[in-house]
């Protein structure tokens, strides 16, 4: 099937945002021909500068989407940011070494309102839980490996911060997402942080103090 | 690649996307019970896979894909212990046959990627 094609360089941040949400999310018919996600056959042209402020944007006033869409096509939208499919995803735009490290180290910065302000209230399926596993999973397979430096230390390193600053709201959804992440990071500073987050937290469940552990070690799924 | 299905899996041996699956499943009566599903994370071996019903280690599924059109059987080899915040648990699964056009991607290998 030929890719449709979407030309965003003339697009508003509010009509970005339309680009990403609105969508018509199909009822699980057993009888429907396949079902594919819109944004996996789609082909986008883009500013990446333009684009990644706008995800900033996004990620620091992030209490407008709920207003405006359903939990499913949250899901599913925020399933295009984090994911590889869609050409100006999130995903996409930080693995894009000649847009400024600046821009995209920001918007990593920005995904701590996103989960503070949006995640931690919006119980969604799966986004949230795989957000960090999206963005961090390179340096679990050995894609990135910080010991070669340059971006793929620097990159670490911010997202690291952020993590830790994830890690620390008072909201499960909001730490299981971010010990998910660590547990693919393989940033030095983990062991320690999650040592400290765990005598924090004494009271934490039997599982939930397993799953931090396992992220310490890096052993998580 | 078939469409653009994790057109960008470079050299993982899995990637992270949500994939729409039907899950069918044994019943105690031996019925056959369908439910929807998804995946959120794919490699050549299996998947891990979000869904609501309580399913034991071991037990086999049939799983459809509903993008691709494919069905593999598989087996659960992983149970997450705690459910997400919206309700669903995860479970790792394993074709029980190679299956390497299930999910529509094309898998480079990894150096440490880790079989689910």
């Amino acid at each position: 099937m030929k890719p449709s094609g979407v030309d965003l360089t003339d697009y508003s941040f509010d009509q970005f945002v339309t680009f990403l949400f609105a969508r018509e999310i199909p009822e699980a018919d057993p009888e429907s021909e396949k079902r594919k996600p819109w944004y996996w056959n789609i082909e986008v042209t883009f500013i990446p500068e333009q684009i990644c402020k706008y995800y900033t944007q996004l990620f620091q006033q992030p209490e407008m989407v709920v207003e405006r869409f359903s939990k499913a096509q949250l899901e599913e939208g925020f399933w295009a940011i984090q994911g590889p499919n869609l050409d100006c995803s999130v995903h996409r735009l930080l693995e894009d070494t000649d847009l400024p490290f600046a821009v995209r180290a920001e918007c990593i910065r920005s995904m701590f309102e996103l989960f503070k302000r949006l995640f931690a209230f919006e119980f969604l399926d799966t986004s949230v839980f795989m957000w960090w596993d999206s963005l961090c999973y390179d340096w679990h397979c050995g894609n990135r490996n910080r010991e070669l430096g340059g971006e793929d230390l620097r990159l670490q390193d911010v997202l690291f911060e952020t993590l830790a600053k994830i890690l620390f709201l008072d909201s499960e959804p909001c730490q299981g997402a971010a010990l998910h992440g660590l547990g693919h990071l393989h940033h030095p500073g983990t062991g320690e942080l999650i040592e400290r987050y765990l005598q924090e937290r004494p009271s934490l469940t039997k599982e939930r103090k397993a799953y931090a552990l396992a992220a310490a070690k890096f052993q998580v799924m | 690649m078939p469409e653009r299905n994790g057109a960008e899996t470079r050299r993982s041996g899995r990637v992270t996307l949500r994939v729409p699956l039907k899950i069918y499943e044994r019943d105690s009566n031996n019925r056959f019970l369908e439910e929807e599903a998804y995946a959120v994370n794919v490699s050549l071996w299996g998947g891990l896979i979000a869904f609501g019903a309580a399913v034991d280690r071991d037990q086999k599924l049939f799983v459809f894909n509903q993008a691709t059109g494919e069905i593999a059987q598989s087996q659960v080899v992983y149970l997450r212990p705690m459910r997400l915040a919206g309700g669903l648990g995860l479970a790792a699964i394993k074709f029980l046959e190679p299956s390497p056009g299930f999910w529509g991607v094309v898998f480079p290998s990894c150096s440490r990627a880790q079989r689910t």
